[in-house]
């Protein structure tokens, strides 16, 4: 390399250097890495890799995304508890599936060793059936469940997810009683649908958008319907039934160590700053608007975030010690 | 339909077009013969750049890498028994007996041309059939799907060989082994001793890399006294290499001419097992070959050399490539990991993937198909021009081969995942497959059980649940009675060949 190529090869390595003091302080130096807890494809690699660009110009160096699937969403997890204090590292998770993950397996972390970074989307539930299906809403749902208990079958994609819980509180409210069958994927079990496997499926907005021909949508299992177009304008199920439902959804986020936050504030705080401008960058917000996706974004603040997923931790802790489904499986 | 599927040709034959299909193709060549480097990774660090692409541009580069990868995983299974990719495990049963009888070249010959026939006929089915075959995708359910792993278990039978024993033991210890995980429904671990990473069962390519590659490297190793015997085996002459490698594309071609057949009923095999979600090259490429084996005439020199084995192998892996494209782009159920690897491109560009897709970007999906039914014709060029470097290998004196595989092993299982813990496990496989070897059991039921036992596993107990316990229900549609009536069929000849033998020393 000559001289001349070296000095050339400074400039893009000067410019980043002069960009990153603009921020609060001067790290990070280095490049940081997302590990994602599922392959590539799929919510949470989308959800990781469409804001990555975005979050690298804001942060001023590059966001490794790395996929680390396997121990449903264990093994991601456990790699940024272990390796994540220095914030280098970050996760991207969901909720329930981290609260899911340590509440049902044997693995090393709780909830309390994460802060979140930011929310990024969220996926409210709904109830989905054949075109052909006997049922025009919940209620004639509900009542053919009650007139034959344990008969009518709803697939989910796994037993640790919202929709399965979404379905539970559905049959506690109704005294309904479905059989409730995991795919062990939200894919299968919307497929499963459609070859009339099952009678219907618990299933996100967004996700099962996929099987929106030769299906329909019976209710939102949300307190109002703000997807009218993409779900057949559908009543949200507590309304329709008349009972309390909660809002049923998942949420994917950015997570550090709880030490990362604890013992380097100025590089989360770097962290959250640069998730949050990538969040109003225009350019981001087309692209999503393009792709059809900006419905699903649903940025919440570190601290609202926070606040709610212990809220749900609280729920969720009690029903994996109460309901026979998880403590049949000990 | 037909306008689409021509504008789909048209739009990989332009200079774009073809010029990614030579460089997907190539690229796809070099992480096939690395083992453990799956096509998938490829795709994967592909994705980022992905977005900056036309969708169908980066389709294209995905497919081809996987068509290539396909192929190439078969040159270091049959030049040095390390499978590139899982696909290539079976190969490696018959491709690295005949490099051990200085027929490297050959097997590399049969492999490309099988693959690229097998490739090519199973591509043009998907491009004039893909509709009715995704209906086909999606009536298989549960039952169905349970029926076809009873189907894979009972194929065990027709490889059992001599010692029956020996085989009923590895294929349940295969099954007891991949049972080492979170059980489907509960995801509550099994046998995991408190190790994350099994919670998503053994990692398939490591365990594939330690029983053939690092067994066969430190079984090599251990034999000093024959290496000097085996160095003749592998040299093979550096000069002519084009013109004999012309040659070989000429009696590879009329090899499988004279074995049309067989030609044909593996390609079937692989593409009827790759438009199911969930089956799996692996599965497919060995049931192929058992198939193969059982109908041979030349049955008896299988697992001494035999090109009729690659053959079985190599069309039928070429032809999963191409069964997957099905359900990938008709249900959105990515049919591998590459094809899962593709629907996130796809899903990146704002493809919504689903049963809509091949309606609302049909030229999209066809421009795909094309490019793969290209990248599977251009592999006897191309692979013809790589053979020389690719067989270079075969020149190298084997003392020298285990210090080079062995690290090259390693390096490959880590890829996978980038995980210690896999480098780990190919070295608990390759003791594993060093004790088969010793004590004279087989390995391939091991894999066949790794492979069905949880298929059969997370089907069998989803049924269940859907039947609520009756059994009846696994008798309840058409499509499950037609495959438990093959079921039944197999399991008859099964015990008429165990029976006949005996019935034969009566009557003497």
């Amino acid at each position: 390399m000559t001289r001349t190529q070296k000095l050339l090869a400074t400039v893009p390595a000067a410019a980043l250097a002069f960009a990153a003091p603009s921020m609060a302080n001067d790290w990070p130096t280095d490049p940081i890495t997302m590990f994602v807890v599922s392959s590539p494809g799929g919510g949470f690699d989308a959800a990781a890799r469409q804001p990555q660009r975005f979050v690298e110009e804001a942060l001023g160096v590059p966001m490794r995304v790395e996929n680390r699937p396997g121990g449903a969403t264990a093994v991601a997890t456990t790699l940024v508890y272990e390796t994540g204090d220095d914030c280098s590292n970050i996760l991207m998770t969901g909720i329930p599936h981290i609260l899911f993950s340590y509440m049902t397996q044997d693995v090393g972390y709780e909830y309390e060793d994460f802060f979140p970074i930011a929310g990024l989307t969220s996926e409210p539930g709904l109830v989905r059936v054949q075109d052909d299906a006997p049922w025009q809403s919940m209620n004639e749902l509900i009542d053919d469940a009650l007139e034959r208990p344990g008969e009518l079958i709803a697939s989910v994609g796994l037993y640790t997810n919202n929709y399965f819980m979404g379905l539970l509180e559905l049959m506690d409210a109704t005294g309904a009683e479905f059989n409730i069958v995991p795919f062990g994927g939200g894919a299968e079990a919307r497929n499963a649908l459609l070859r009339g496997e099952v009678d219907f499926t618990h299933a996100g907005v967004f996700n099962s958008r996929n099987v929106e021909d030769g299906t329909r949508v019976l209710g939102i299992h949300y307190s109002e319907n703000r997807w009218p177009e993409i779900t057949d304008d559908a009543t949200p199920i507590s309304e329709q039934l008349g009972v309390d439902l909660s809002d049923n959804e998942s949420s994917y986020g950015v997570f550090v160590t709880a030490a990362c936050r604890e013992n380097h504030p100025e590089r989360y705080e770097a962290l959250v700053s640069a998730f949050r401008d990538a969040k109003h960058n225009e350019e981001y917000l087309a692209m999503l608007d393009d792709l059809g996706e900006l419905g699903k974004v649903a940025f919440v603040e570190a601290d609202d975030y926070h606040a709610a997923n212990l809220a749900q931790r609280d729920v969720i802790a009690e029903w994996v010690a109460t309901r026979p489904e998880f403590s049949a499986a000990d | 339909m037909t306008e689409v599927i021509v504008a789909g040709l048209l739009n990989v034959l332009t200079a774009e077009g073809l010029a990614l299909v030579a460089i997907g193709l190539l690229a796809g060549f070099f992480v096939g013969v690395l083992p453990g480097f799956a096509s998938s990774n490829a795709a994967a660090i592909l994705l980022p750049f992905s977005i900056y692409l036309a969708p169908e541009a980066a389709l294209i580069l995905m497919a081809t890498i996987y068509a290539g990868a396909a192929f190439s995983g078969a040159v270091p299974a049959i030049l040095i028994n390390v499978p590139g990719t899982a696909g290539a495990a079976a190969t490696a049963l018959e491709g690295y007996p005949m490099t051990r009888q200085g027929k490297a070249e050959f097997a590399i010959a049969i492999a490309r041309m099988a693959s690229a026939v097998g490739g090519c006929i199973a591509t043009l089915a998907v491009i004039g059939f893909i509709q009715p075959m995704s209906r086909v995708a999606l009536s298989f359910g549960s039952i169905e799907m349970f029926a076809v792993a009873v189907i894979g278990l009972l194929l065990i039978g027709v490889l059992v060989g001599r010692q029956p024993l020996k085989a009923l033991i590895a294929g349940f210890l295969g099954m007891l082994i991949a049972s080492m995980s979170a059980d489907p429904q509960f995801a509550q671990p099994r046998l995991t001793f408190g190790y994350i990473e099994l919670y998503d069962r053994i990692p398939f390519i490591p365990a594939i890399i330690g029983l053939f590659g690092m067994t066969e490297m430190l079984a090599l190793a251990s034999r000093r006294r024959t290496l000097s015997g085996q160095a003749v085996a592998y040299v093979a002459p550096p000069d002519g290499m084009l013109r004999r490698g012309l040659r070989e594309v000429g009696s590879s071609f009329a090899y499988l001419l004279r074995r049309p057949v067989l030609t044909l009923k593996s390609t079937v095999i692989g593409f009827s097992l790759g438009i199911l979600p969930g089956v799996g090259v692996t599965l497919a490429n060995f049931l192929s070959y058992a198939e193969a084996r059982r109908s041979s005439p030349r049955g008896s020199n299988f697992g001494n050399g035999e090109p009729d084995g690659i053959v079985a192998t190599e069309a039928s892996d070429n032809a999963v490539t191409a069964g997957t494209m099905v359900p990938t782009l008709t249900l959105g159920i990515p049919g591998s990991p590459t094809a899962a690897v593709m629907l996130a491109a796809l899903y990146m560009h704002g493809v919504s993937v689903g049963p809509q897709l091949m309606a609302n970007y049909t030229l999209e999906a066809f421009t795909v198909l094309w490019a793969l039914f290209l990248a599977n014709l251009l592999i006897i060029p191309i692979g013809l021009l790589l053979a020389g470097p690719m067989a270079s290998v075969t020149r190298l004196n084997p003392l020298y081969l285990p210090p080079v595989v062995i690290p090259l092993c390693l390096v490959g299982a880590f890829s996978v995942r980038y995980s210690l813990f896999d480098v780990w496990l190919t070295l608990i496989f390759a003791a594993l497959g060093l004790l088969f070897r010793r004590f004279g059991f087989p390995v391939v039921p091991l894999i066949l059980g790794m492979v069905l036992g949880p298929l059969a596993e997370a089907n069998f107990v989803r049924a269940m649940l859907l039947g609520r316990g009756d059994p009846a229900y696994f008798f309840s549609t058409d499509l499950a009675l037609m495959l438990w009536g093959v079921a039944a069929l197999l399991l008859g000849v099964i015990v008429l060949r165990m029976l006949l033998p005996a019935f034969k020393g009566d009557r003497q």
